[in-house]
């Protein structure tokens, strides 16, 4: 193995070091370094295959890594076996045991780890299912509960031990939207209450959003970016970060002139945009991909806009209203833009309606435009 | 076609053949067994009040609960393995337990007449190693008949109990080592009791399979080793009494059938063939 390692800090909660797992012919993770810090909720993000699963797979030891090393706390972890990590896990089909009740699922870390006195231990199960909102419910079986309260067993289990490590396979995934949103709201307050690195992984950008400290975008086994949701939504450094989180359009072009100030960008459809430039901004000739995002964008019937804002006219192609916003679909010369309308507005938009596209130059992004192959 | 009419159209060969040559030679039998010029009880008393009689029921049991203990001892092991290897180890372990499997049982029976006699492979490895002056009378015991069976219907067993694995959830194991359990912690509060319905419908099939055996017995036990399946070919075709060997069939055909309905009240019989409980 050739680079430099990343020394693995004492402070941080795990450390990834160039951690690498082939399965067959595939790489599903590829070359991943990390520093999650101790007390926080990381999420690793990504769409199905992205390697973000295997590489929580790694984390818990349920497989080892082909190359590169985890960390706990600074010390090497890939020759302790998973019982010996101290952590806890919330699966996606949440692995409760079948045979045993609510309170023994609940128990079975306490008794696996340190052996309490009969009132300690119920005394633990109790305070911990309280803290998940499920208390009553100590006899039963898990094929006796709904989905939701099944989901907060899988996580009084996982937090009954206080491990100082929360692994969260897609905790989520088998519950419905309101549920879910719920959930996460609750999980948040426990993240909080409890003090443990979470270790979070989702293939939903909102849940990632919504819960984490930082997000951890994969794509094909590699981190694609790190950061918090704010830099990560409104700073994609690639393509791919800006479309897998959130809504984004996606304009081409290619820069014809900069100065101090100003990136002249003249887009694939002819139109030319004047947009500021930032501290790394392309050079004249270089291909760029202008990232919009809807809500910035304002959709108006007629044709005037002041000078200032950056504008493309079209036609309606679709109005979708969604009750706190409306979101338009407008064909331009530059492809198609989505629009996001807060409030009321929009009632007057019909599609095949004649429109001016526009937003504020500061609204958009830089990002590189891959080569074409 | 109608769902109806096509339903009898794939039952109705199986149908027809098991009403011609297995109820009705069933009902025959029965009928034989309370016929005694009149209907008549008198051959089930005969075969309860007979001591030889009583006493070959008790070897058949405790025969069959021998195999059936050694078929458990020596197959959870196996099905074990068999459910927790990868795909290569798996294929070749389960060619090698079925391999015995696809060899005729009466010569296999055979092959242990030929281990087991007075100087057989066993006893002249014994006399030459010095271990023991004179041939141990191993064959023609309970013991020779008990480690035949159990040879025999081992791979019953194993796979019985190795189907029931496979629908554990290998995600629970990954449950319980993340909270702390180790292996051995992780197969005594996890594993085992989950493969236990897989335990008590091997038991089962091993059991019922064990109380008809009948080359087996005949050809590696003794006269006190006699199962209830020679009773009734020695009834049948040394006495020629057909009623009193009908009535013995009837006994090991109600008390198999008892054992099943038993099985299934508690733990429905589906599963041992993949359905959910």
């Amino acid at each position: 193995m050739t680079g430099a390692e990343p020394a693995p800090s004492r402070g941080a909660a795990v450390t990834l070091a160039r951690l690498t797992k082939r399965f067959g012919s595939v790489l599903a993770v590829d070359r991943v370094s990390l520093e999650v810090p101790s007390g926080s909720f990381v999420t690793f993000l990504g769409p199905s295959g992205s390697g973000k699963t295997t590489t929580l797979n790694l984390i818990a030891g349920f497989i080892e890594p082909d190359a590169g090393e985890v960390f706990f706390e600074g010390r090497p972890v890939s020759r302790t076996p998973t019982h010996r990590r101290d952590l806890g896990m919330v699966f996606q089909n949440y692995a409760l045991f079948p045979h045993m009740t609510v309170f023994d699922n609940v128990a079975f870390p306490l008794r696996m780890r340190r052996p309490l006195a009969r009132r300690e231990l119920t005394a633990a199960v109790a305070s911990t299912l309280a803290l998940v909102q499920l208390t009553g419910l100590e006899g039963r079986y898990p094929r006796q509960l709904s989905g939701g309260q099944q989901q907060r067993v899988a996580m009084a289990r996982a937090l009954v031990s206080r491990p100082r490590l929360l692994l969260m396979d897609e905790p989520l995934g088998a519950l419905d939207k309101k549920l879910r949103e719920q959930m996460q709201v609750e999980m948040k307050a426990i993240h909080r209450a409890v003090g443990s690195t979470f270790l979070y992984v989702t293939h939903d950008q909102a849940e990632a959003l919504a819960m984490s400290d930082v997000v951890v975008v994969m794509r094909d086994g590699r981190v694609e970016q790190v950061g918090s949701p704010r830099e990560l939504y409104a700073a994609p450094a690639t393509e791919f970060v800006a479309d897998f989180l959130g809504n984004a359009n996606l304009l081409a072009g290619r820069v014809t002139a900069r100065s101090d100030e100003t990136l002249v960008v003249a887009l694939d459809g002819g139109t030319v945009l004047r947009v500021p430039a930032g501290r790394a901004a392309p050079a004249p000739g270089e291909g760029v991909k202008l990232l919009v995002r809807p809500e910035d964008v304002d959709v108006l019937v007629d044709e005037r806009t002041d000078g200032e804002r950056n504008a493309l006219p079209g036609k309606v192609g679709e109005v979708i209203y969604l009750g706190e916003m409306t979101r338009v679909v407008v064909d331009t010369p530059e492809g198609v833009v989505v629009a996001r309308i807060a409030g009321q507005r929009g009632g007057d938009l019909a599609p095949g309606h004649a429109v001016v596209v526009s937003w504020p130059p500061t609204a958009v992004r830089l990002l590189p435009r891959p080569t074409a192959p | 076609m109608r769902p109806r009419a096509l339903a009898w159209l794939l039952l109705g060969p199986v149908a027809v053949w098991n009403l011609v040559f297995f109820m009705l030679p069933v009902a025959v039998m029965v009928g034989r067994s309370f016929d005694a010029h009149g209907l008549s009880l008198v051959h089930y008393r005969n075969l309860f009040t007979t001591g030889l009689y009583v006493s070959v029921m008790l070897t058949t049991f405790e025969t069959s609960v021998l195999v059936t203990a050694g078929c458990l001892l020596l197959g959870y092991p196996v099905a074990y393995l068999l459910a927790t290897s990868g795909p290569r180890a798996r294929t070749v372990m389960l060619v090698l337990v079925l391999l015995p499997y696809w060899l005729d049982y009466i010569v296999r029976s055979y092959s242990w007449m030929v281990l087991l006699g007075r100087m057989g492979l066993v006893n002249r490895a014994l006399i030459d190693l010095g271990v023991v002056p004179e041939p141990l009378p191993i064959l023609y015991t309970r013991w020779s008949v008990t480690v035949g069976m159990i040879q025999i219907l081992l791979p019953l067993t194993v796979l019985t109990l190795y189907s029931a694995m496979l629908r554990i959830d290998q995600g629970l194991l990954h449950a319980a080592a993340a909270h702390g359990a180790s292996p051995s912690a992780s197969f005594r509060r996890v594993f085992f009791p989950l493969s236990l319905p897989g335990v008590y419908g091997a038991c089962l099939l091993t059991f019922v399979t064990s109380l008809g055996f009948y080359i087996t017995p005949a050809l590696l036990g003794g006269r006190k080793d006699t199962m209830i399946s020679q009773l009734i070919v020695t009834v049948s075709t040394d006495m020629l009494d057909w009623s009193l060997a009908s009535a013995v069939s009837v006994v090991l055909l109600v008390v198999s059938l008892l054992i099943v309905v038993v099985y299934n009240r508690f733990f429905s019989i589906d599963r041992l063939w993949g359905g959910s409980a």
